[in-house]
C-alpha cells in the first residue's frame, strides 16, 4: 500500500515536471513563435485578402473586384510567358546543376587524403555574396570585352553574344553553377554518404560489384532521401527565381528570361499594381506548393 | 547560477522580447508641446560627406528659427531596391513624410488615379511666386488635372548626347566637326571605333529603360511616341515611320557600323562609366550626370564634356533634347494643419530667395559637383549656374542650345507600361543582325495593339 502511494506520488510529481518543462518550452518558443505569426504569416494573409481588391494605398483595402485579378493574370500572355520560363530555368538548372553537387560529394567522399581541403575549397565559393558573385559572371559574359568570348577566340570558336542571345541566356545563367559547383549542396550531400553503412560498400567490394553499380544499387538509394530535399528546394528556388535575373539580364533580352516573380515585381514598381503583383505571387506560391507536394506525394508512394 | 535562476531569467528575456516587438509598433508620440509634427526624409545617410553633414545642420537650424511651432522628425529615406514602392509602403504604414521630391512627374497623372499625392489647388492658386512666373512651369500639364494641382516643380534636367571631348580628340577628330544628322554621326562613330583600345563611338541604352532615349531617337526622326486625341486618350506613335526609322537606325549602328558596344542590356551606371573614363564617346546623358568625385577618379574635369541635341534624320528637323525632372509632391493624409505647415515649410526649402541664396553659397564653399538642373525658381538657373566651379561659356552656350528645343517626356497615364512594353520589341529589334524593315514595323505595330487592347481608357487609335 505504502509503495503504491509512493509511486503514484512519484508519477504525480514526474507528470507535473514533465508539464513545467513543456510550459518553460512553449513560453521560450513564443517570442519566435508571435514574430513568425506577425511578420511572417499575417503579411502573407493580408496579401493574399487584397488580391481580390483593386487596391488604394490610402484607403486600405480599395474596391473589391472579386476574381478579376486572377483572371487577368491567368490570362495575360506575359504572365503565362513567364511562367514557362520558370519551367525552363527549372530544366537548366536540373540538367545543368542538380547532378553536380551529387557527383562532387561522391567524388570526395572517395578521396582518402585531405579530404577537408577539397571540401573547402568547393565550399568556399558558395559563403561568397551571391549577388557579387553574379555581376562578375556577368563581366565574364560580355560580349564585347568578357573573359568568355577572350577564351572562345583564342581556342579558334567566333565570339557570342552570350546573355543577349535569347538562345544562350540560360546556358549563361546557369553555367556557373555547372563550373563552381552548389557547394552548400555538395556539403549536404557528403553528410550524408557519410550515413551509408561502410559494411554495404565492403561487401560489394567482395562479391565484385563494379563502381557504377555500387553508385545505382548503395549510393543513391541511400542518400535518396537527401536528393528528394535539395529536388525540392531547386524546383521552389527555380520558380522564385529573380534576384540572378535582374542583375545578369533585367528579364531580357526581349523579355527571354522574365519570370512570374520578376514580371510580379515590375508590376509593382513600374506600375504601381500593387493587388495585381500580389495575385502573380499568390499565384506562384500556389503552383510551388502543388508541385512540391505533388513530387513529395509521387517519391513516397515510389518508396 | 542555479538552474531555476536560468529558467526565471530565460522567461524573463523571453517575455521582454515579446513586449519589445509589440510595443515596437506602437506609435511614436510627440515628445514636446509644439502644433504640428512633420516628418520630413532629409536626414543625411551615414556614408554622407562632411560638407553634407554641414549643409543639412544649418539647414534644421535654418528650419528650427524660421518655425517654431513646427516638430520636425527628420528620418533618413529608406533604402530599398525601388523609391517608389518605399513611398507607397511607407504610406501604407503611416509613417510616410509630409512632402517628397523624389517622383518624375511622368509619375503624377498615375498618382493622381491612385489618389497617392495631395491635392493642393488652393496652395497653388494662391501662390505669389507663381502668379510672378518665377516658377518652372514645364511640367504644368502633367501636374495638373481637371483645373487641380497635385505637384510642385522640383528640379529639370535635359538630356540628349553628352559627350567626352578627350576621347573625340584622341580619335583625332576636333570640336568644328560636331555631327547634326544621323549620317555624319554613323561617321564619325565608325571613325572613332577601335575595339582594340577599346573605344567605341555611341554607348546605347538598350537595357530595360530603353524606350526613354528611344523616344528622343523618334523625334530626331521627326515622330513622335504619342500623340493626344481631341477627347483626352492618346494614340500610340510609336510604330510610325519615323520610329520605325530610329529603331533601325539604332540596329545599324549596332551591326552594320559597329560603333556602339554590343551588349545591349549594358547597365545604365556602365553605359556612365565608359562616357566619364574615355571609352565611350558619346551617350544618351546628361551634362547633370555629371559628378566631380567620378571625375576625379579618371583625372577629367567637368570641361572635358559637352552635351549637345541628338543628331537627326535630315537636317531640316530642330534638333531635339528630351527634358525630364522631379516634382514635389504632399502626402494625402495630412491634416488640415499639417498640410498647411507642410507647403510652408517646402516653399521655404525649395522655392525662397534666402535658401536659394544659401545653396549657391555653399556650393561655392564646398566646391559641390556641378548643378545645370534647371530649379522649380527658374529665375534663380542663371545664378545656380554662375555659382558651378568649372563649366566653361562654350558648356553654358551648349546647355542653352540644349534648352531651345528640348520637349518634355511624354506623361499621359499609362506611360510607364508604353516604355516597360516597349522593351521586347526593341530590344529584338537591335539584338536580330539582319531584322528587315517590315519585320521591325510589324514587333512596333504588335506592341501598339497589345497597348490599345490592355488600356483602352488610355490609348485609342
Amino acid at each position: 500500500m505504502k509503495h503504491s502511494i509512493e509511486r503514484n506520488n512519484k508519477i504525480k510529481a514526474t507528470g507535473s515536471h514533465a508539464f513545467r518543462k513543456e510550459m518553460i518550452a512553449v513560453l521560450l518558443l513564443l517570442p519566435a513563435l508571435v514574430s513568425i505569426l506577425l511578420f511572417k504569416y499575417f503579411p502573407m494573409l493580408l496579401g493574399f485578402f487584397e488580391t481580390f481588391f483593386q487596391m488604394n494605398i490610402i484607403r486600405l483595402p480599395g474596391k473589391f473586384i472579386g476574381f478579376d485579378n486572377y483572371i487577368r493574370a491567368l490570362t495575360d500572355s506575359q504572365f503565362l510567358g513567364a511562367f514557362f520560363h520558370n519551367v525552363k530555368a527549372f530544366c537548366y538548372s536540373l540538367i545543368m546543376n542538380f547532378w553536380v553537387p551529387i557527383l562532387l560529394a561522391m567524388l570526395i567522399d572517395e578521396v582518402r587524403g585531405g579530404k577537408t581541403a577539397f571540401r573547402l575549397a568547393y565550399f568556399i565559393p558558395a559563403c561568397a555574396p551571391m549577388i557579387a558573385m553574379t555581376v562578375l559572371w556577368k563581366y565574364f559574359w560580355q560580349p564585347d570585352y568578357g573573359l568568355a568570348n577572350y577564351l572562345m577566340t583564342t581556342i579558334g570558336i567566333s565570339e557570342q553574344m552570350w546573355l543577349n542571345d535569347p538562345r544562350l541566356v540560360y546556358f549563361c545563367i546557369h553555367f556557373p553553377g555547372l563550373v563552381i559547383g552548389g557547394g552548400m549542396n555538395m556539403v549536404i550531400y557528403l553528410a550524408a554518404l557519410q550515413d551509408v553503412p561502410r559494411e554495404l560498400y565492403e561487401a560489394a567490394f567482395v562479391d565484385g560489384v563494379g563502381v557504377f553499380n555500387r553508385i545505382r544499387y548503395i549510393t543513391l538509394p541511400c542518400i535518396k532521401s537527401t536528393i528528394v530535399l535539395l529536388l525540392s528546394l531547386s524546383l521552389i528556388n527555380a520558380f522564385n527565381l529573380m534576384e540572378n535575373i535582374m542583375v545578369l539580364t533585367g528579364g531580357g533580352p526581349a523579355n527571354s528570361t522574365q519570370t512570374m516573380l520578376l514580371y510580379a515585381y515590375q508590376q509593382a514598381t513600374n506600375s504601381m499594381d500593387y493587388s495585381y503583383a500580389m495575385t502573380m505571387a499568390t499565384i506562384i506560391f500556389a503552383i510551388t506548393m502543388t508541385l512540391t507536394v505533388v513530387f513529395n506525394r509521387i517519391t513516397r508512394e515510389k518508396e | 547560477m542555479n538552474m531555476y535562476a536560468k529558467k526565471v531569467l530565460s522567461i524573463v528575456c523571453a517575455i521582454a522580447c515579446c513586449t519589445s516587438v509589440l510595443g515596437g509598433c506602437g506609435k511614436k508620440e510627440s515628445a514636446d508641446n509644439k502644433n504640428v509634427t512633420l516628418r520630413l526624409w532629409i536626414k543625411p545617410s551615414q556614408d554622407a560627406t562632411e560638407a553634407d553633414l554641414i549643409t543639412h545642420e544649418r539647414l534644421m537650424e535654418d528650419l528650427t528659427e524660421k518655425f517654431p511651432e513646427i516638430n520636425f522628425d527628420i528620418a533618413l529615406p529608406p533604402q530599398g531596391a525601388d523609391y517608389r514602392q518605399e513611398y507607397d509602403k511607407a504610406l501604407m504604414a503611416g509613417t510616410a513624410p509630409a512632402f517628397v521630391n523624389i517622383f518624375s512627374y511622368t509619375d503624377i497623372p498615375q498618382r493622381i488615379k491612385n489618389e497617392t499625392v495631395a491635392d493642393i489647388t488652393k496652395y497653388v492658386e494662391n501662390w505669389e511666386l507663381k502668379k510672378e512666373g518665377k516658377i518652372l512651369d514645364i511640367f504644368d500639364d502633367a501636374i495638373s488635372d481637371d483645373g487641380k494641382w497635385y505637384a510642385l516643380p522640383h528640379k529639370a534636367y535635359v538630356q540628349a548626347t553628352l559627350c567626352n571631348v578627350k576621347t573625340l580628340e584622341a580619335a583625332g577628330i576636333t570640336k568644328e566637326n560636331y555631327p547634326t544628322t544621323w549620317e555624319e554621326f554613323a561617321e564619325l562613330g565608325e571613325k572613332i571605333t577601335d575595339m582594340s583600345i577599346p573605344r567605341i563611338g555611341y554607348s546605347l541604352i538598350g537595357m530595360d529603360w530603353c524606350a526613354w532615349p528611344f523616344t528622343a531617337w523618334v523625334w530626331s526622326a521627326g515622330g513622335e511616341m504619342v500623340r493626344e486625341n481631341e477627347d483626352g486618350t492618346y494614340q500610340l506613335a510609336f510604330n510610325e515611320e519615323p520610329a520605325v526609322d530610329a529603331a533601325m537606325f539604332m540596329n545599324e549602328m549596332i551591326w552594320k557600323r559597329k560603333m556602339t558596344q554590343k551588349d545591349v542590356l549594358l547597365d545604365y551606371n556602365d553605359i556612365k562609366t565608359n562616357v566619364f573614363n574615355g571609352s565611350s564617346c558619346f551617350a544618351f546623358l546628361g551634362f547633370s550626370e555629371l559628378k566631380q568625385e567620378e571625375l576625379e577618379q579618371y583625372g577629367l574635369n567637368v570641361s572635358d564634356y559637352i552635351d549637345m541635341p541628338m543628331p537627326v534624320k535630315d537636317a531640316s528637323i530642330p534638333r531635339p533634347a528630351l527634358a525630364g525632372g522631379e516634382v514635389i509632391t504632399f502626402n494625402p493624409t495630412l491634416s488640415q494643419e499639417e498640410m498647411d505647415a507642410a507647403f510652408a515649410v517646402a516653399e521655404y526649402m525649395y522655392f525662397s530667395d534666402e535658401r536659394m541664396q544659401v545653396e549657391c553659397d555653399e556650393r561655392v564653399e564646398f566646391n559641390a559637383s556641378i548643378n545645370v538642373m534647371i530649379p522649380g525658381r527658374v529665375d534663380w538657373f542663371e545664378k545656380r549656374l554662375a555659382s558651378n566651379q568649372g563649366v566653361t561659356q562654350e558648356q553654358i552656350a551648349a546647355l542653352n542650345q540644349l534648352r531651345e528645343n528640348a520637349k518634355a517626356e511624354p506623361y499621359c497615364e499609362h506611360w510607364s507600361d508604353l516604355k516597360t512594353a516597349l522593351v521586347a520589341p526593341l530590344q529584338t529589334i537591335y539584338l536580330t543582325e539582319n531584322i528587315t524593315r517590315e519585320e521591325a514595323k510589324k514587333l512596333l505595330d504588335e506592341c501598339a495593339e497589345k497597348l490599345y487592347s490592355l488600356y483602352p481608357d488610355t490609348f485609342k487609335k
